[in-house]
Order: C-alpha cells, then structure tokens, then sequence
C-alpha cells in the first residue's frame, strides 16, 4: 500500500522529482535517493515529536524548492566538463585569433546554403505542400488542342466540354468548366473592369473549397438564374475594404444588381483562366451556339476522378470518347487531341524549366561555397598542426582531436545555417518584389518548417562535407615535426596539394561557367533593349476599353470614339491623340486574323490562303503612336460608312504579300467580323513588334474604325509631360462622354514594358551578383593555393637561390603552377558550360547559348585575372632573400 | 579550492561541528538549501569533503530512503581552521551555543 503523506511533504517531494530533470542522467538517480531521504526523515522526525502541523512542514518544501539550485550547479559542472562545451570554447578562441577566416567561412557557407534553400522553397511550393483543397490529388485539369483552330490554345470547346460532361461517367466524378468574361463594376469610385469567370454548376464542389465569409454557389443559384457573385479575397481587401459585412450586399456589375454572397479564402488560386480572377459569377444557361461550338477553345475544365482511378485509366476513357467525337464530328474534331492533367502540375505553370535552372545554379553555388570553405579549413587546420602536435604529445588520442574538428565544423554549420535562412528569406523576397503578383509559384514560395529542416541538413552537408577532406588529410599526417619546430611544421605538406588544387580548378571552371551565363544574359539584354518595337514608347500613354454595353450599334460606335478622341486631342499636354483595336503592351490581346485576297491573283482554298492580322484605328492613331508611313498616305475623317473602303498595310505584309510589286492602289479582300471588305491599299507604315519586345511583328491591314466600327479599341496619346500624370485626366475625358465606362488597362506605355522586362531584369541581376561572387572566390582561392605552394618550398627556393637560380627562374616556376590552375579550370569549366548554357536557351534574346564572342571574351578575362592571381605572389617569392629562407627553414 | 566566503564557512564549520546530513547543515547555519547543497557539492569535488550512503538498515526500518553523510577530510578541517580565523564570529558563536547546552 502506497504510504499517504501530509500535503506540504507531498508538495516537497513532488518539487524535489520535477527538479531532478535537470539533474544529469549519471547523478539523476542517487540525487533523487538523497533529497528524497531528508524529506522523509524530517517528516518522520517532526511525526515522531508530534509536530507535523502544517506551520512546521512548510519548511521541508522551502528546502524541497532550493534543490532546483543546487540541480543547476550540477548541470552546469556536467556541461563544463563535457568535450562539445570545450570544444564550442575553443572555437571562440580560434574565431578571436583568425575572426577573418571564420567569419569567411560563415559568411560563404551561408550564401551557398541561402542560393540552395530558396530554390528549395519553390519546389517546396510547388510540388510538396499541401495543396489547398481536399483530396487534392483526385482533382484533374482536362484540356484540348485543335491544329486546324486559330493559334494553339489548349483551352476546351464549350460542345466538346458538355459531351465530355454528359459520356466521361466512367472514371469521373464530376466535371465543370469555366468560362472567360469581364464585368464593368460601377458601384462606388471609379468605374472598373473586373475579371470574371462565370462557372457551370458543381465547380466549386469539385474544388471543395471553404469560402472565407458566406457560401458558395447552390443548385438553386443556378436552377433559378440568380444574378450572384463571389468575390476572391484580392479583390475584397482592394475595394471593399475587407469588410466581412460585404456578404450580402448589392453591387452593380455589367449595369445589373449581383447580390455578393460569398468571398473566397487567400489561398484559393487555382490559375483557372486567369491567375489573380477577381469575380465568380454561375453559368446558369448554356447558349445554342455553345452547344454547337467545337474548333477553337477557351474554357477551362476541371474535374475529379473517382477514388482509386488512375491518370491512366481516365486518359484512356477521355481517349476513347475523343475517338466517338471525332467520328460524329469530323470537320472539327478529327485531329482534336484531349489530355488529363493534374491540378499540381497545371500550377506549377511550365516553371518547372525555370526551377531546374535555378537548382542547377543555385548547386553550383553551394559547390562552390564547399571548395572555398574546403581550401578556407586547410589554412586553418595547417595553421594549427603545431597545437595538435603539442596536445598529441600530452596524452589526446587523435580521435578526440578529429571529434573537436567536428565540433567546430557542426557550430559553424549552426551559425552558417541561420545566415542560410536570413539569405534564403531575403532572395525570396527580392524574387517575391520583383515578379508579377500572380506569378504562380514565387508567389507562394516562403519560409515554413520543412524549408528550414532542409536548410539545416544542407548546412551540416555542406559544412561537414567542407571539412571531411582536410580532416581526413589531418588524420593522415605525422604531426611531430610539427613539435620540433621543423619547417614542415610550417608547411602544408601534411595536406595533399592535389586536394588544394583541385578545389581551385573546381573553384575557377564554376567561376567561368557562371560568368559566361551572366554574359548571355547581359546581351540578351542589351539586345532587348534596343529593339524597336515599332512604336515611339516614350511619352506616351495607353488606355484600353471595351464599350460594347452602350454602344450596340456601328453608328453609336464611331460616335463615341470619334467624340472621346476629340476630347483626348484637346487636352493640354496632349500632342496627338487616336485609337486602334489592338495595341501592343496592353494587357489584353486582340488578335484578329482574316483571310487576305489579292484582286487580279488566283483566289486560294481557305485553308491554303495568305492570312493577316485585322486592326481597326482611327487616322490619328499612326501619328500619336509614332509609327512611320513609309509609302502612300494615311486614310483621314473621311473614310466613312458607305463610302469606298481603304487599307493600310505594314512593311510585313508589303513585303510578304507584294514582294517587287507596289501594293498603293491594289484592291484586296478581307473578312472583318464575319463579312467580306473589299478596299484599297493607299498606304504603307512600318511595323509594330506585338507579344513584347522579344515579340514578333506580323501580316498586318489598317482599316479606318469609320468603316471596321470595333467597340474593343485602345487610347494612345502622344504627351509633352510626364506621361503617367495624363492618365487619370485622359479617363476623365472619357467618362465626360460616358462616366460608367470602364478601363481595361491604362497607363505609360514606357512603364508597361519596364514591367514586362522585370523578370529578365531580375535574373540577369541574380546571376551577375552570383558570378562576381564565384568569380571573386575563384581569384581567392587561386591566390591562395598559390600562396601556400611559396609557404611550403621555401626553403627549396632558397636552396635553389643559393645554388645560382635567378628570381625570375622562381617567378617562373611558380607562375606555371599558376597556368596549369587555369588551364584546367577553364577547360573543364567550357566543356561543362556548353551543354549547362543550352538550358537558357528559352531566356536568352538574340543570342546564342554557346555564343562564341561570349564565351571567347569571358574566358579570356577570367583566365587573364587568375593569372594575375598566380602572378603577384610568385612576383613576391622571386626577390626572396635566400639566407632568411634557409633560416626560417632550420637548416 | 573553494572560495572562503562566509556561507562557506558557517558549512565547513557546521560539519566541523557535528552535522553530518544536509539538512542538518541546514539548521546548523540557517542558510537555504538552494546555498547549502552547492556548498557541499564543492567541498567534495574539490576533496575537502568525503559522502556515503547511511546505513540501509537504518533506513529500511524507518521506511524511507537512505540519507547522506557528509565529513570533512584532512584538508577540510585545516580548510576549517583557516576559515574559523578569518570569521572569528563562528568561534563566539559556538561558545556560546556550548554554554547554553551546558
């Protein structure tokens, strides 16, 4: 039976046993024995005089309580005593007497392992982390891919999707699809143009997402065709303020009230359409046209797979459907292809060429990092072999003297680790800043738990994978010549000089390899930059519309933008001002393609006849944009309706389409929203480069917006001030015409392509911060090694100084230790850089990946400075002074 | 060597004296356990004091734990007399508590 105690003892030994945790293990048990033996005793004893009020037990808890110091002494004397506290000691003293060698190695552990964890985190983000909806991996994107359509969209047919929905039962669950669309938000403030996705039923209960405030959408949503709309959280917080009562409220959108009845969580990004989609609104009809619609595609499907399907086994289902449509419908399915892909691999967006690239760099980094500290450990340890040799001689087992390595190896790993993680944070950030907020995967890449284990094992990897060879060359050495004070002791020939200058060849081949991909990005740059993109981009501003919803007919049409031009034109700070359906720059592609026919030429088959790109301007346009006549003339105000139709072609399609010929007074034939034109070319301009300034330039025929009345058109003005303070004004202009007309896009053309640079800007930014690093590392450890070659054979030079050799024979003899560095360096470092450089083709502008001018420069330079390298040190050895090298040498 | 404070003293004096337990130290000097304890940690690290378990016997028949002895080495009771000369209030201090038992 268990004795009962009074509660003040009970209390004590309680306290007592909760102490003995910090006790160390050894002393644990007979600590407990003793304290718990003078508890009992006094109980006992004040039992035995029968005082055991609780007055006169208080004091054997007071007692209890300051077992907790003199646990803690003995905690701090087993600590003090153990190996791994002398040896962090130790490693304070070493980093007092050598704080440049050891804040080195730190620092440049660090950034190899900051360079490895941030690409890290993106793979993390990408393919690892949960995704953020339940079963996940059941859920699938299914996409199709139609030659014969216009451009090579995998976006799905609206009938191809309804047939998929109604006959793939087998292996789906369920299937919905999304559908492209904007919404003029004219509630409060501004007038805006909102993305939208309007969604069949059952797409979010295949997402099963939880929504941040309110509901998704129901059956009855749907079944009663109700005007509601949920909002994404980016959206909420911009302009509703991240007011949880928005639920519920009345907005107008497209001019009708749409009841807000949910909004959705931050981490809902499925990239449906489009990253960043604003409003969901329900599909609740599917139009005739829809049904019959099977060429081009631009909805997006989404489904989930039965429990237990494979990808496999529902490829082979989507397969065999595919088949039966293609029978049924053979115009325009008949080389439609279909395919099923995971939700994770739709999100990782085709980065994963970008990912292996940064992993591929951010590798080499880290070796580079691991030979630097690795040459950085042999100067420490060499400098130590004669304080090993006297601790030897004491009576320490060389096992001891490798295990204090280690120590100070793992404390500097531990310090260098938490420097890797600063690093890492800062490179995402930089990254994070500098990237399109809807970039799919550095927008999400962070610091988390599994991102920080990681950065520790490649911490403890690097570091001790650093120190493993010269410890190893360490264990090998004979250290008593050390204590006799012998020039060997001096020297590094207890560590192989093939180790050293391997590291350096390592050290100058990565070094090369990283300048010479710096290189090709530079160019691409420069090359970039000076293209001309057939606009004049300077002072001038862009503002995209679409003003259909007031403007349904041809008349109201040329009205509005011939009235709005005016206004613009008047401005002050406005020099010319016009618009056209599709310039480049802007957020949203208008690309409209026509057949073209030639008057007097054979008239081709449809599927073999010449095409060019439609735009619709009006006779400013030209001038405010900068672009150059070439030939002929403009058309003017009085291309009207009803009147003969005129055209203005391009240099492209003068030279494609006319070549030798002159194209002014030739009539052609186009198709301009489904009707066929017949007009007059009376002029030709220059080029205008669309898809960025790495874009292309194409087939293009002018059309007056008199005769070719789009309702989708571009503002450009031409402005003498700062262009970015005429944007507002210029919407003013508008909205004095029609104050609900929304902006698609707006702002100074300048600015929109210093954007659509930032990425290859950052890039180039990275990889030149990164090869000045190696290249810097590479002149160091060359430098070094050189160095210590001088250190270890000096009494060898002084013998052959003595016996007749000149300096310059030593200067020589050293300098090709130097060029045989480099020499092997740089070839290892060509021959790996040929094949890595292939990688970035997909990055570079302009320029080859194995550019010979860049190659040839870059290696000439990195050599040139290596050599230096070599140079300067043998330089000093040659004007040694042969007695004071024969004394230090103790000979 | 253990530095000669005053609550050093009062223990090496104490064990000098006769307390052989540790909480007997404790009422010997009135110091707390959270000094006393340390205290005589040192003294044996540093060999002026020796410990052994009591006798289990004892402590079987009282149903409880051993207790630990404590005494002081050769070099303790010199440590003790050096201490007694620096802190001559421990000299006063045991006469006095002499008297009162006589």
């Amino acid at each position: 039976m268990r004795r009962r105690f009074p509660p003040f003892v009970s209390l004590a030994l309680a306290v007592v046993r909760l102490v003995g945790l910090i006790v160390p293990a050894r002393d644990r048990s007979s600590w407990l024995r003793e304290w718990e033996g003078e508890i009992l005793h006094g109980h006992l004893t004040l039992e035995r005089e029968r005082r055991s009020t609780w007055r006169e037990q208080m004091p054997l808890t007071r007692h209890a309580l300051g077992s907790l110091f003199d646990a803690a002494w003995l905690r701090r004397q087993f600590t003090r005593d153990s190996e791994a506290f002398q040896d962090l000691r130790h490693l304070g003293r070493i980093g007092g007497r050598s704080p440049l060698i050891v804040t080195l190695v730190i620092a440049i552990l660090a950034l190899g392992i900051g360079a490895t964890t941030a690409v890290f985190s993106s793979v993390e983000a990408m393919f690892l982390r949960p995704l953020p909806y339940a079963q996940a991996d059941r859920i699938v994107m299914l996409w199709q891919r139609t030659p014969t359509a216009i451009g090579v969209d995998d976006d799905v047919s609206p009938g191809n999707f309804l047939d998929w929905q109604t006959q793939l039962t087998g292996n789906f669950e369920a299937m919905a699809a999304a559908e492209p669309f904007s919404r003029d938000y004219t509630g409060g403030g501004e007038p805006e143009s909102l993305t939208n996705a309007q969604v069949t039923e059952g797409f979010f209960d295949i997402l099963r997402v939880e929504p941040l405030y309110g509901r998704l959408f129901t059956a009855d949503d749907y079944r009663l065709r109700r005007n509601v709309v949920l909002l994404s959280a980016g959206l909420w917080q911009r302009r509703f303020g991240a007011n949880p009562g928005v639920v519920g409220q009345t907005v107008r959108l497209d001019g009708l009230p749409f009841e807000i009845v949910g909004v959705l969580p931050v981490s809902f990004e499925p990239r449906i359409l489009t990253p960043g989609m604003e409003t969901w609104t329900p599909k609740a009809r599917i139009e005739d046209y829809e049904r019959q619609s099977r060429g081009g595609g631009y909805w997006n499907v989404v489904a989930r797979l039965r429990t237990g399907v494979t990808l496999p086994q529902a490829q082979a289902e989507l397969d065999a459907v595919s088949a039966t449509l293609a029978a049924l419908h053979p115009r325009t399915n008949r080389n439609t292809r279909a395919w099923v892909m995971p939700l994770r691999t739709h999100l990782a967006g085709g980065l994963d060429r970008t990912v292996l690239l940064l992993g591929i760099g951010a590798a080499l980094i880290l070796v580079l990092a691991c030979t630097t500290v690795a040459n950085l450990f042999f100067s420490l340890l060499a400098a130590r072999l004669r304080e090993f040799a006297v601790r030897t001689a004491v009576g320490a087992d060389r096992a001891r003297l490798v295990r204090q390595v280690l120590t100070e190896s793992a404390a500097i790993a531990g310090i260098a680790v938490v420097g890797g993680i600063g690093v890492s944070w800062g490179i995402v950030a930089l990254v994070r800043a500098a990237s399109p907020p809807t970039s799919p995967v550095i927008g999400v890449a962070g610091l988390n738990l599994t991102v920080v284990a990681f950065a520790a094992v490649a911490g403890v990897v690097a570091a001790l994978g650093s120190a493993a060879l010269p410890i190893l060359a360490f264990t090998r050495t004979n250290v008593t010549p050390a204590l006799r004070g012998t020039l060997a002791s001096r020297s590094t020939s207890a560590v192989p000089r093939q180790a050293r200058s391997t590291f350096v060849i390592v050290q100058i081949s990565l070094a090369l390899i990283l300048l010479i991909a710096a290189g090709l990005l530079a160019r691409s740059f420069v090359r970039l930059l000076s293209v001309d993109p057939g606009l004049a981009t300077r002072h001038l501003v862009a503002a995209q519309v679409f003003a259909y919803d007031r403007n349904e007919t041809a008349v109201k049409r040329i009205a509005f933008f011939s009235e709005t031009v005016a206004r613009i034109q008047a401005l002050p700070g406005v020099e010319a001002a016009g618009a056209a359906s599709t310039v480049p720059f802007l957020k949203a592609d208008i690309d409209i393609e026509s057949t073209l026919t030639i008057a007097g030429r054979e008239t081709p088959k449809e599927t073999e006849a010449p095409r060019v790109f439609l735009t619709s301007a009006t006779p400013g346009y030209f001038r405010a944009a900068g672009i150059p006549l070439r030939r002929g003339r403009i058309f003017d105000e009085d291309a009207t309706l009803g009147k003969p139709i005129v055209a203005v072609i391009n240099e492209t399609a003068a030279r494609r389409h006319f070549a030798g010929e002159d194209p002014i007074g030739r009539s052609i034939e186009v198709v301009d929203t489904g009707r066929r034109k017949l007009a007059e070319i009376i002029g030709v301009v220059g080029d205008v480069r669309y898809g960025g300034l790495d874009g292309h330039t194409r087939a293009e025929v002018f059309l007056p917006h008199k005769q070719s009345p789009t309702a989708g058109m571009t503002y450009v003005a031409r402005t003498t001030v700062d262009p970015a303070s005429m944007v507002h004004a210029i919407k003013e202009r508008v909205w004095s015409v029609d104050p609900l007309q929304t902006f698609y896009d707006a702002g100074a053309v300048d600015d929109m392509i210093q954007a659509s640079l930032q990425p290859r800007m950052l890039a180039l930014r990275l990889v030149l911060l990164l090869s000045a690093i190696g290249g810097i590392l590479a002149l160091a450890g060359t430098y070094g090694a050189v160095s210590s070659v001088i250190r270890r054979r000096t009494a060898e030079f002084g013998v052959r100084v003595a016996l007749g050799a000149t300096g310059s024979d030593i200067r020589r003899l050293i300098f090709l230790y130097g060029v045989r560095l480099t020499i092997a360096g740089v070839g290892i470092g060509l021959l790996a850089a040929v094949p890595l450089t292939r990688l970035m083709s997909t990055f570079l502008f302009g320029v080859s990946p194995t550019d010979p001018m860049t190659f040839g420069v870059l290696t000439a330079l990195l050599s040139a400075a290596v050599l230096a390298a070599s140079y300067l040190p043998a330089q000093r050895a040659s004007r040694l002074d042969p007695v004071k090298a024969l004394r230090e040498s103790n000979l | 060597m253990p530095r000669l404070s005053s609550a050093t003293a009062l223990v090496l004096d104490a064990l000098a004296r006769g307390s052989r337990h540790g909480f007997d130290v404790l009422d010997a000097t009135g110091l707390a356990s959270g000094t006393v304890y340390p205290i005589l940690r040192r003294l044996e690290q540093d060999g002026l004091a020796t410990s052994r378990w009591e006798s289990a016997r004892v402590a079987q028949q009282e149903q409880r734990p051993p207790r630990r002895y404590y005494a002081l080495t050769r070099d303790g009771q010199a440590l003790v007399e050096e201490a007694r000369a620096r802190f001559p209030i421990l000299t006063a201090a045991a006469t006095r508590a002499g008297m009162r038992r006589a």
